[in-house]
């Protein structure tokens, strides 16, 4: 176990100046009010043993997360502490110093026994092998921190229980665990194994679709007829000469040349040969001669067709204007009978209006006269016969006989005219019938021309062309009918080479899906996917291999545990009923259980059996931590690299009496370790001078100044 | 006995199995001498990326092929 000797602080948190402290006695008192740096004394130690492991969130201490290791009052900081240790067995010696030298960096040295200086990653080694602890130990079984407290007895388990295995010395067992669980090897090999079925499982698919895909061609190769014993190679390759030579006989047959189409000697390269023989014959279907003539006919058949319609269409409108034109000529004859007729009787109805017009112009001028003269209008001027009221009666005559007479002729020369007009625009539909007929006629001889020239032949007028257009088509006809049954015949000997390439390519099919599933098949066997297994069994049996070594770190911790336990249980027991003096507890049943991880798990019962730490005061379960904690540190059973503890202010929510008894109890664990004290309460400092019996060395904070930090007394 | 001899003792299994467990203890208890926890994981991990790292390059071999 490691004592401490002396501790040297410079520039650290509460110090600027360098103070140097000598543990030269078992029990250590750091006695002082508050704020006069006897923490940072405390803490100083932590720091140059830890280093950054005992600042930031990570130690589960609050104040801890923002801590500033350099005095605010020295620029530029100058920290410096070194701790020197001794080994209580061997009596080796150790010195430690540490440097700050920013947030994130100090520096370490390590001085050994035979004066060995280790300085960076080599002192940090060193140091965690001689100490065998992380800070995490030290803050549960050395250092009484007030979260120390709080962990042991806190509702959460998992943290009571780390911070008990600590106390009891099993830290090894719990970080080898967690240090293990930390590389999470289970998770690893979860992932492998699936990754591993994954790829089984698509190996699999792929199997499966292959064999399905075969077993369909196969069907389909037996629909078209092929035997068994041509679903191979030398199958495929025989139907490729085959229609290699069918092709040759049609090209021959057909009068055309063969593109190079060599049969290749495996049916890899058959994918090739196919092209070329598919794209022969869809030339030998479009240019065999035949099909040529073919072409040629129906071009022609459309052409005599739209001959025939053409002059078909023609001869209709010929026909049709010339009935009309017939018809409109005998008409034309009487039309202009009447024509003459109406002229005749227009200017006899002219001259007849005129003369009205005269006779009643004079009339007129007479009655004028008369009025004007004066003359007797019962006398006529002319033969002088009496007559009464002549002159009215001359009016009212020439008003009824000539004017109605005038009115009359000029109603029987309106409706003359209008006749002559009607038959006027008569005549002009006439001249325009004559016109479309002489148009027709021409277009008639355009189309015979046309004919003449299609046929070969001139078309005279004896000739009936519609009947020559119909013996012509005929002709086409006939020929065309001769043609096709050639053609057909033809294009079935293609369709029959086509099926044959046909069949030619399912074996190609059968032969790759075949060719595929050995491939995957081949997988399966290969060295690979044998190796791969066996990396995956490896991967199970490194797991399995750490389960098991799990399973002895955790039987072997437990069977640890229940010793300590058995032995320090008393000793909990004991320090308790004498620091709480609860008259209600009788008994305290310190007992180990295992949790579902394998961890020890620990419960605090009183008599009953009941959970003690929800039903004790605040006094109580503060004593009851001091009790576990002391009962651990004072231990033989317990095992701690450390040979001194460290309790800070202890005497928080005690009573007088708590205090006498817990004064009794240091004076106990003194025989085991080096306790330092830290206190600002004067009753305990009081009976700790007073009670405890063991060597004693008191160091009294007595002021402090932003300059000069504490001002130390040793006493 | 410490820790490490309890463990050890604790340790099952048969032949060679035994012999593997046990050597296996002793590289972790070695990596926590040395530097803790944080090396145990690290030794392990090493343990594991022996065989995952061949794995995943065997594993992408064949899903090419297939």
């Amino acid at each position: 176990m490691m004592e401490l000797k002396t501790l040297k602080v410079r520039g650290f948190r509460a110090y600027t100046e360098e103070k140097e402290f000598t543990f030269d006695n078992h029990a250590i008192f750091l006695f002082g009010e508050n704020h006069r740096g006897k923490s940072s004394t405390l803490n100083a130690v932590e720091w140059c043993l830890f280093g950054n492991e005992c600042i930031g969130e990570k130690t589960l201490i609050p104040e801890r997360k923002y801590w500033e290791i350099p005095n605010r009052n020295i620029q530029p900081p100058n920290v410096l502490v070194e701790v020197e240790l001794r080994d209580k067995e061997t009596g080796d010696e150790l010195t430690i110093t540490r440097k700050w030298v920013s947030a994130r960096k100090d520096e370490l040295k390590v001085i050994l026994r035979d004066g060995e200086l280790l300085q960076g990653e080599e002192a940090q080694e060193k140091l965690a092998q001689l100490l065998k602890s992380s800070f995490r130990d030290f803050l549960t079984t050395v250092y009484q921190h007030q979260e120390a407290i709080r962990a042991i007895l806190t509702q959460d388990p998992r943290e009571r229980n780390e911070a008990i295995d600590r106390l009891l010395g099993l830290s090894d067992y719990r970080n080898i665990l967690r240090g293990i669980e930390m590389a999470k090897l289970g998770t690893e090999q979860k992932k492998m194994g699936g990754d591993f079925d994954n790829f089984a499982g698509a190996i699999d698919a792929v199997l499966r679709s292959r064999e399905n895909d075969l077993k369909d061609k196969r069907v389909k190769a037996v629909e078209k007829g092929l035997k068994e014993d041509r679903l191979c190679e030398k199958g495929a390759l025989g139907i490729a000469s085959e229609v290699k030579d069918q092709l040759l006989k049609f090209a021959s047959e057909v009068n055309l040349s063969l593109a190079e189409l060599q049969v290749p000697e495996q049916w890899r390269d058959l994918n090739g040969f196919q092209e070329i023989a598919d794209g022969e014959i869809k030339r030998f279907r479009s240019e065999m001669p035949d099909v040529k003539k073919q072409e040629d006919l129906f071009k022609r058949q459309a052409e005599i067709r739209a001959l025939k319609e053409k002059y078909e269409q023609k001869e209709n409108d010929w026909n049709s204007t010339k009935t009309k034109s017939d018809n409109m000529e005998k008409e034309s004859a009487k039309l202009q009978k009447e024509v003459k007729e109406l002229e005749k009787k227009i200017t006899e109805k002219q001259k007849e209006r005129s003369e009205m017009s005269t006779r009643g112009a004079v009339i007129t001028e007479a009655l004028n006269y008369l009025r004007l003269e004066g003359v007797d209008k019962n006398t006529c001027p002319v033969c002088e016969t009496e007559k009464p009221d002549l002159l009215y009666e001359l009016e009212k005559e020439r008003a009824e006989k000539y004017e109605k007479l005038v009115g009359a002729i000029q109603g029987q020369l309106d409706a003359f005219n209008n006749r002559r007009n009607e038959i006027n625009t008569w005549f002009e539909e006439y001249d325009s019938v004559k016109r479309s007929f002489e148009g027709a006629y021409k277009a008639i001889g355009q189309v015979k021309k046309e004919i003449g020239e299609a046929l070969g032949r001139e078309i005279t007028a004896e000739d009936d062309p519609d009947a020559i257009l119909s013996n012509a088509l005929k002709q086409v006809d006939k020929k065309l009918e001769e043609l096709e049954k050639a053609v057909k015949s033809k294009q079935e000997n293609l369709d029959e080479i086509a099926s044959s390439l046909g069949k030619m390519q399912l074996i190609v099919d059968i032969l790759s899906f075949e060719e595929k599933k050995r491939i995957v098949e081949q997988i399966q066997q290969s060295s690979e996917y044998l190796r791969l297994e066996e990396l995956k069994d490896q991967m199970a049996m490194l797991v399995d291999d750490i389960e098991k070594i799990k399973e002895a770190i955790s039987e072997a911790s437990h069977e640890a545990a229940e010793q300590r336990v058995t032995a320090a249980g008393r000793v909990i027991d004991n320090y308790f009923h004498r620091i709480a003096n609860n008259p209600s507890i009788s008994k305290i049943a310190f007992t180990l259980k295992v949790d579902s991880r394998g961890l020890n798990s620990y419960v605090f019962e009183d008599q009953n059996g009941r959970d003690l730490t929800p039903i004790l005061s605040q006094g109580d379960l503060n004593a009851l931590a001091l009790s576990i904690f002391l009962g651990m540190a004072g231990s033989k059973e317990t095992k701690q690299p450390f040979g001194f503890i460290i309790l800070d202010d202890p005497s928080q929510s005690l009573g007088s009496e708590h205090k006498e008894k817990l004064v009794e109890v240091f004076d106990e664990v003194l025989d085991e370790r080096m306790v330092i004290l830290s206190s600002m309460d004067k009753e305990l400092q009081d009976l700790a001078l007073s009670k405890i019996t063991k060597a004693k060395t008191k160091y009294v904070f007595a002021d402090w100044t932003q300059e000069q930090g504490p001002e130390v007394n040793k006493e | 006995m410490n820790y490490k001899e309890q463990v050890k003792g604790k340790i099952t299994g048969k032949g060679n199995e035994l012999d593997r467990r046990k050597k296996l203890w002793g590289e972790i208890d070695n990596a926590y001498e040395r530097g803790g926890e944080g090396t145990i994981k690290s030794v392990l991990i090493e343990h594991s990326n022996s065989i995952t790292m061949e794995f995943d390059k065997l594993l992408k071999q064949l899903r090419e092929k297939l």
